[in-house]
């Protein structure tokens, strides 16, 4: 192994943590679904760990994982025909673009956006939509737990999305 | 008279549907409302880039990099080395000492300023000590010694307890365990073989290696392999040893004989109770379900359906009225939940379910 090639065991465990999660973020706009594309970006860094010996500096990898990435994306969508209606398809498909710098930085602006938009909402309302999006709890669940109808929630979930709305947009 | 629902009825409507709280009747509206009128559209389309942004930004934010570190460890077979070898480490030196070391403990207990085992006299405590700590080295060096020479291999055990794992084997195979499956395997194939030993149920794809069969022993049975992809279940429901063949070419033997008892080709099932071998064509369009989740039906009876939801989603899917057996299903879902499939069969049999702790039961009139 050349001192100038190849990716250390620690130096791979770096880069892992300091791409993970830009990668999953790309990986999850396409693919949708948590679990597949956390699978997708494993797969993708077991592939370069099986090559690290070869691998040369920092740009070499970065971009070879994210075109790693974007090709098991494009494979996962033609092969899954998901189960979707007419609703699902309307959201449409984004392009994956080819050169993916921006990951990083773009997840990063995106998350604060979006914190952004949520604090802005009114105590209550911010309340239950991080109760039904951040604790995963359904309406019924957010209902007894807060000692509220499920039709408050309904009327406060309704308008945290209209703001949301109009706070993150597609630019 | 027909009420014309105001615009705020959509808008809490979309919220429920992405909070996946609609139910098909429901999201039939939405969808007539949203094919309706461009606006209606835009509106639709602003709420779901939204939702999916944050629900994004929220699955990236929560993820645990250390967990995802160790996960990606365990599946390429890296650091688990070390910690396996300190554990291996330990009983053979345990035996070796345990004489002296008990010895040195009744000593102890004894009395302090008393016997020597080394001669006449009496020692005091404080050199006693210092001269068995001196032979507990000496004894050390050698042993330490003998034990690297007649090192046995040392074994790595991976056990899916809670859900299903993948992982990587040395030669770069694939194995994903369901749940309650335990596999174990060397560190590294050595020698002319690549052996695993296997309970429970597994999906293989072997990479290939003509000159290295690539064998699974299960309790009293062989499978050899070159380079294939298959299932296998060794403690399937039945209590028998089941195979289904993928890809390539897979031979059964029994324990201690040479030859194989037989040989399978792709698309063939292999079920082994006791020494008997029986070979069908498999049938079962859903054997990999579990891995996959993408459930086929055509036609299928009611009590198949829910005995192969049960499996794939590793839950208690039951008939409560045993004539509902004659409803059938034709339907594909890939990769949805249970809660999905069971809206389509409601909307699509005349069915109730009920949810009971983690029993789900099906009830109705029966078909037919």
């Amino acid at each position: 192994m050349h001192p100038e090639h190849g990716l250390s065991r620690s130096q791979f465990e770096s880069l892992f943590r300091s791409e993970y999660k830009g990668m999953l973020y790309f990986a999850i706009r396409y693919v949708k679904e948590e679990e597949e594309a956390k699978e997708i970006v494993q797969e993708a860094f077991i592939n370069l760990w099986e090559k690290r010996e070869s691998i040369n500096p920092e740009r070499e990898v970065k971009s070879y994982l994210s075109a790693s990435v974007r090709n098991r994306c494009l494979n996962y969508l033609r092969d899954n025909k998901r189960f979707d209606g007419k609703l699902l398809s309307l959201g449409g498909l984004l392009p994956i673009p080819s050169n993916d710098d921006h990951n990083q930085i773009e997840f990063r602006e995106l998350s604060h956006q979006i914190q952004y938009a949520i604090d802005e909402l009114p105590e209550k309302c911010r309340e239950i939509f991080r109760l039904n999006r951040f604790e995963q709890m359904k309406y019924q669940q957010i209902a007894d737990h807060l000692r509220i109808s499920v039709k408050t929630v309904e009327t406060q979930m309704s308008k945290a999305l209209a703001h949301l709305r109009s706070r993150v947009k597609q630019t | 008279m027909i009420m014309e629902k105001d615009p705020a009825y959509f808008e809490k409507l979309i919220a429920r549907y992405f909070s996946g709280e609609a139910n098909s009747a429901e999201i039939n509206e939405l969808s007539a409302w949203v094919a309706e009128n461009p606006d209606h559209k835009t509106i639709f389309r602003e709420s779901q880039y939204a939702w999916m942004a944050i629900e994004e930004a929220r699955v990236v934010d929560a993820v645990d990099l250390d967990k995802e570190w160790k996960s990606f460890v365990k599946r390429v077979g890296i650091a688990e080395e070390h910690d396996e070898t300190v554990k291996n480490d330990v009983s053979p030196f345990r035996h070796l000492f345990a004489p002296i070391i008990n010895f040195f403990c009744v000593l102890i207990s004894a009395s302090p300023n008393t016997i020597s085992p080394f001669g006449s006299g009496t020692i005091p405590l404080r050199r006693f000590l210092l001269r068995v700590a001196a032979i507990l080295l000496i004894l050390a060096s050698p042993a330490y010694l003998l034990y690297r020479y007649f090192q046995q291999p040392v074994l790595k055990e991976l056990a899916a307890n809670t859900s299903r794992v993948e992982t990587l084997l040395p030669d770069g195979s694939r194995v994903t365990l369901n749940i309650g499956a335990v596999i174990k395997y060397p560190g590294k194939f050595k020698g002319n073989k690549r052996a695993v030993s296997l309970d429970g149920e597994a999906y293989f794809d072997v990479a290939h290696n003509a000159s290295k069969p690539f064998i699974i022993a299960t309790d009293g049975i062989r499978v050899e392999v070159k380079g294939t992809s298959f299932y296998i279940n060794t403690c399937s429901r039945s209590g028998d040893f089941e195979l289904v063949l993928t890809t390539g070419e897979v031979g059964l033997y029994f324990e201690n004989q040479t030859g194989p008892a037989r040989i399978l080709n792709p698309g063939e099932k292999a079920i082994i109770h006791g020494k008997q071998i029986t070979i069908t064509t498999n049938q079962d369009a859903n054997y990999m379900a579990w891995k996959t989740h993408k459930i086929t039906f055509s036609n299928d009876p009611l009590n198949s359906v829910a005995a192969t939801l049960s499996k794939v989603y590793q839950a208690n899917v039951c008939l409560v009225n045993p004539s509902l057996a004659q409803c059938r299903l034709t339907a594909t879902f890939d990769n949805q939940s249970l809660e999905s499939v069971l809206n389509v069969l409601k909307a699509t049999l005349d069915i109730d379910i009920r949810n009971s702790g983690s029993t789900v039961e099906i009830s109705g009139k029966g078909c037919r």
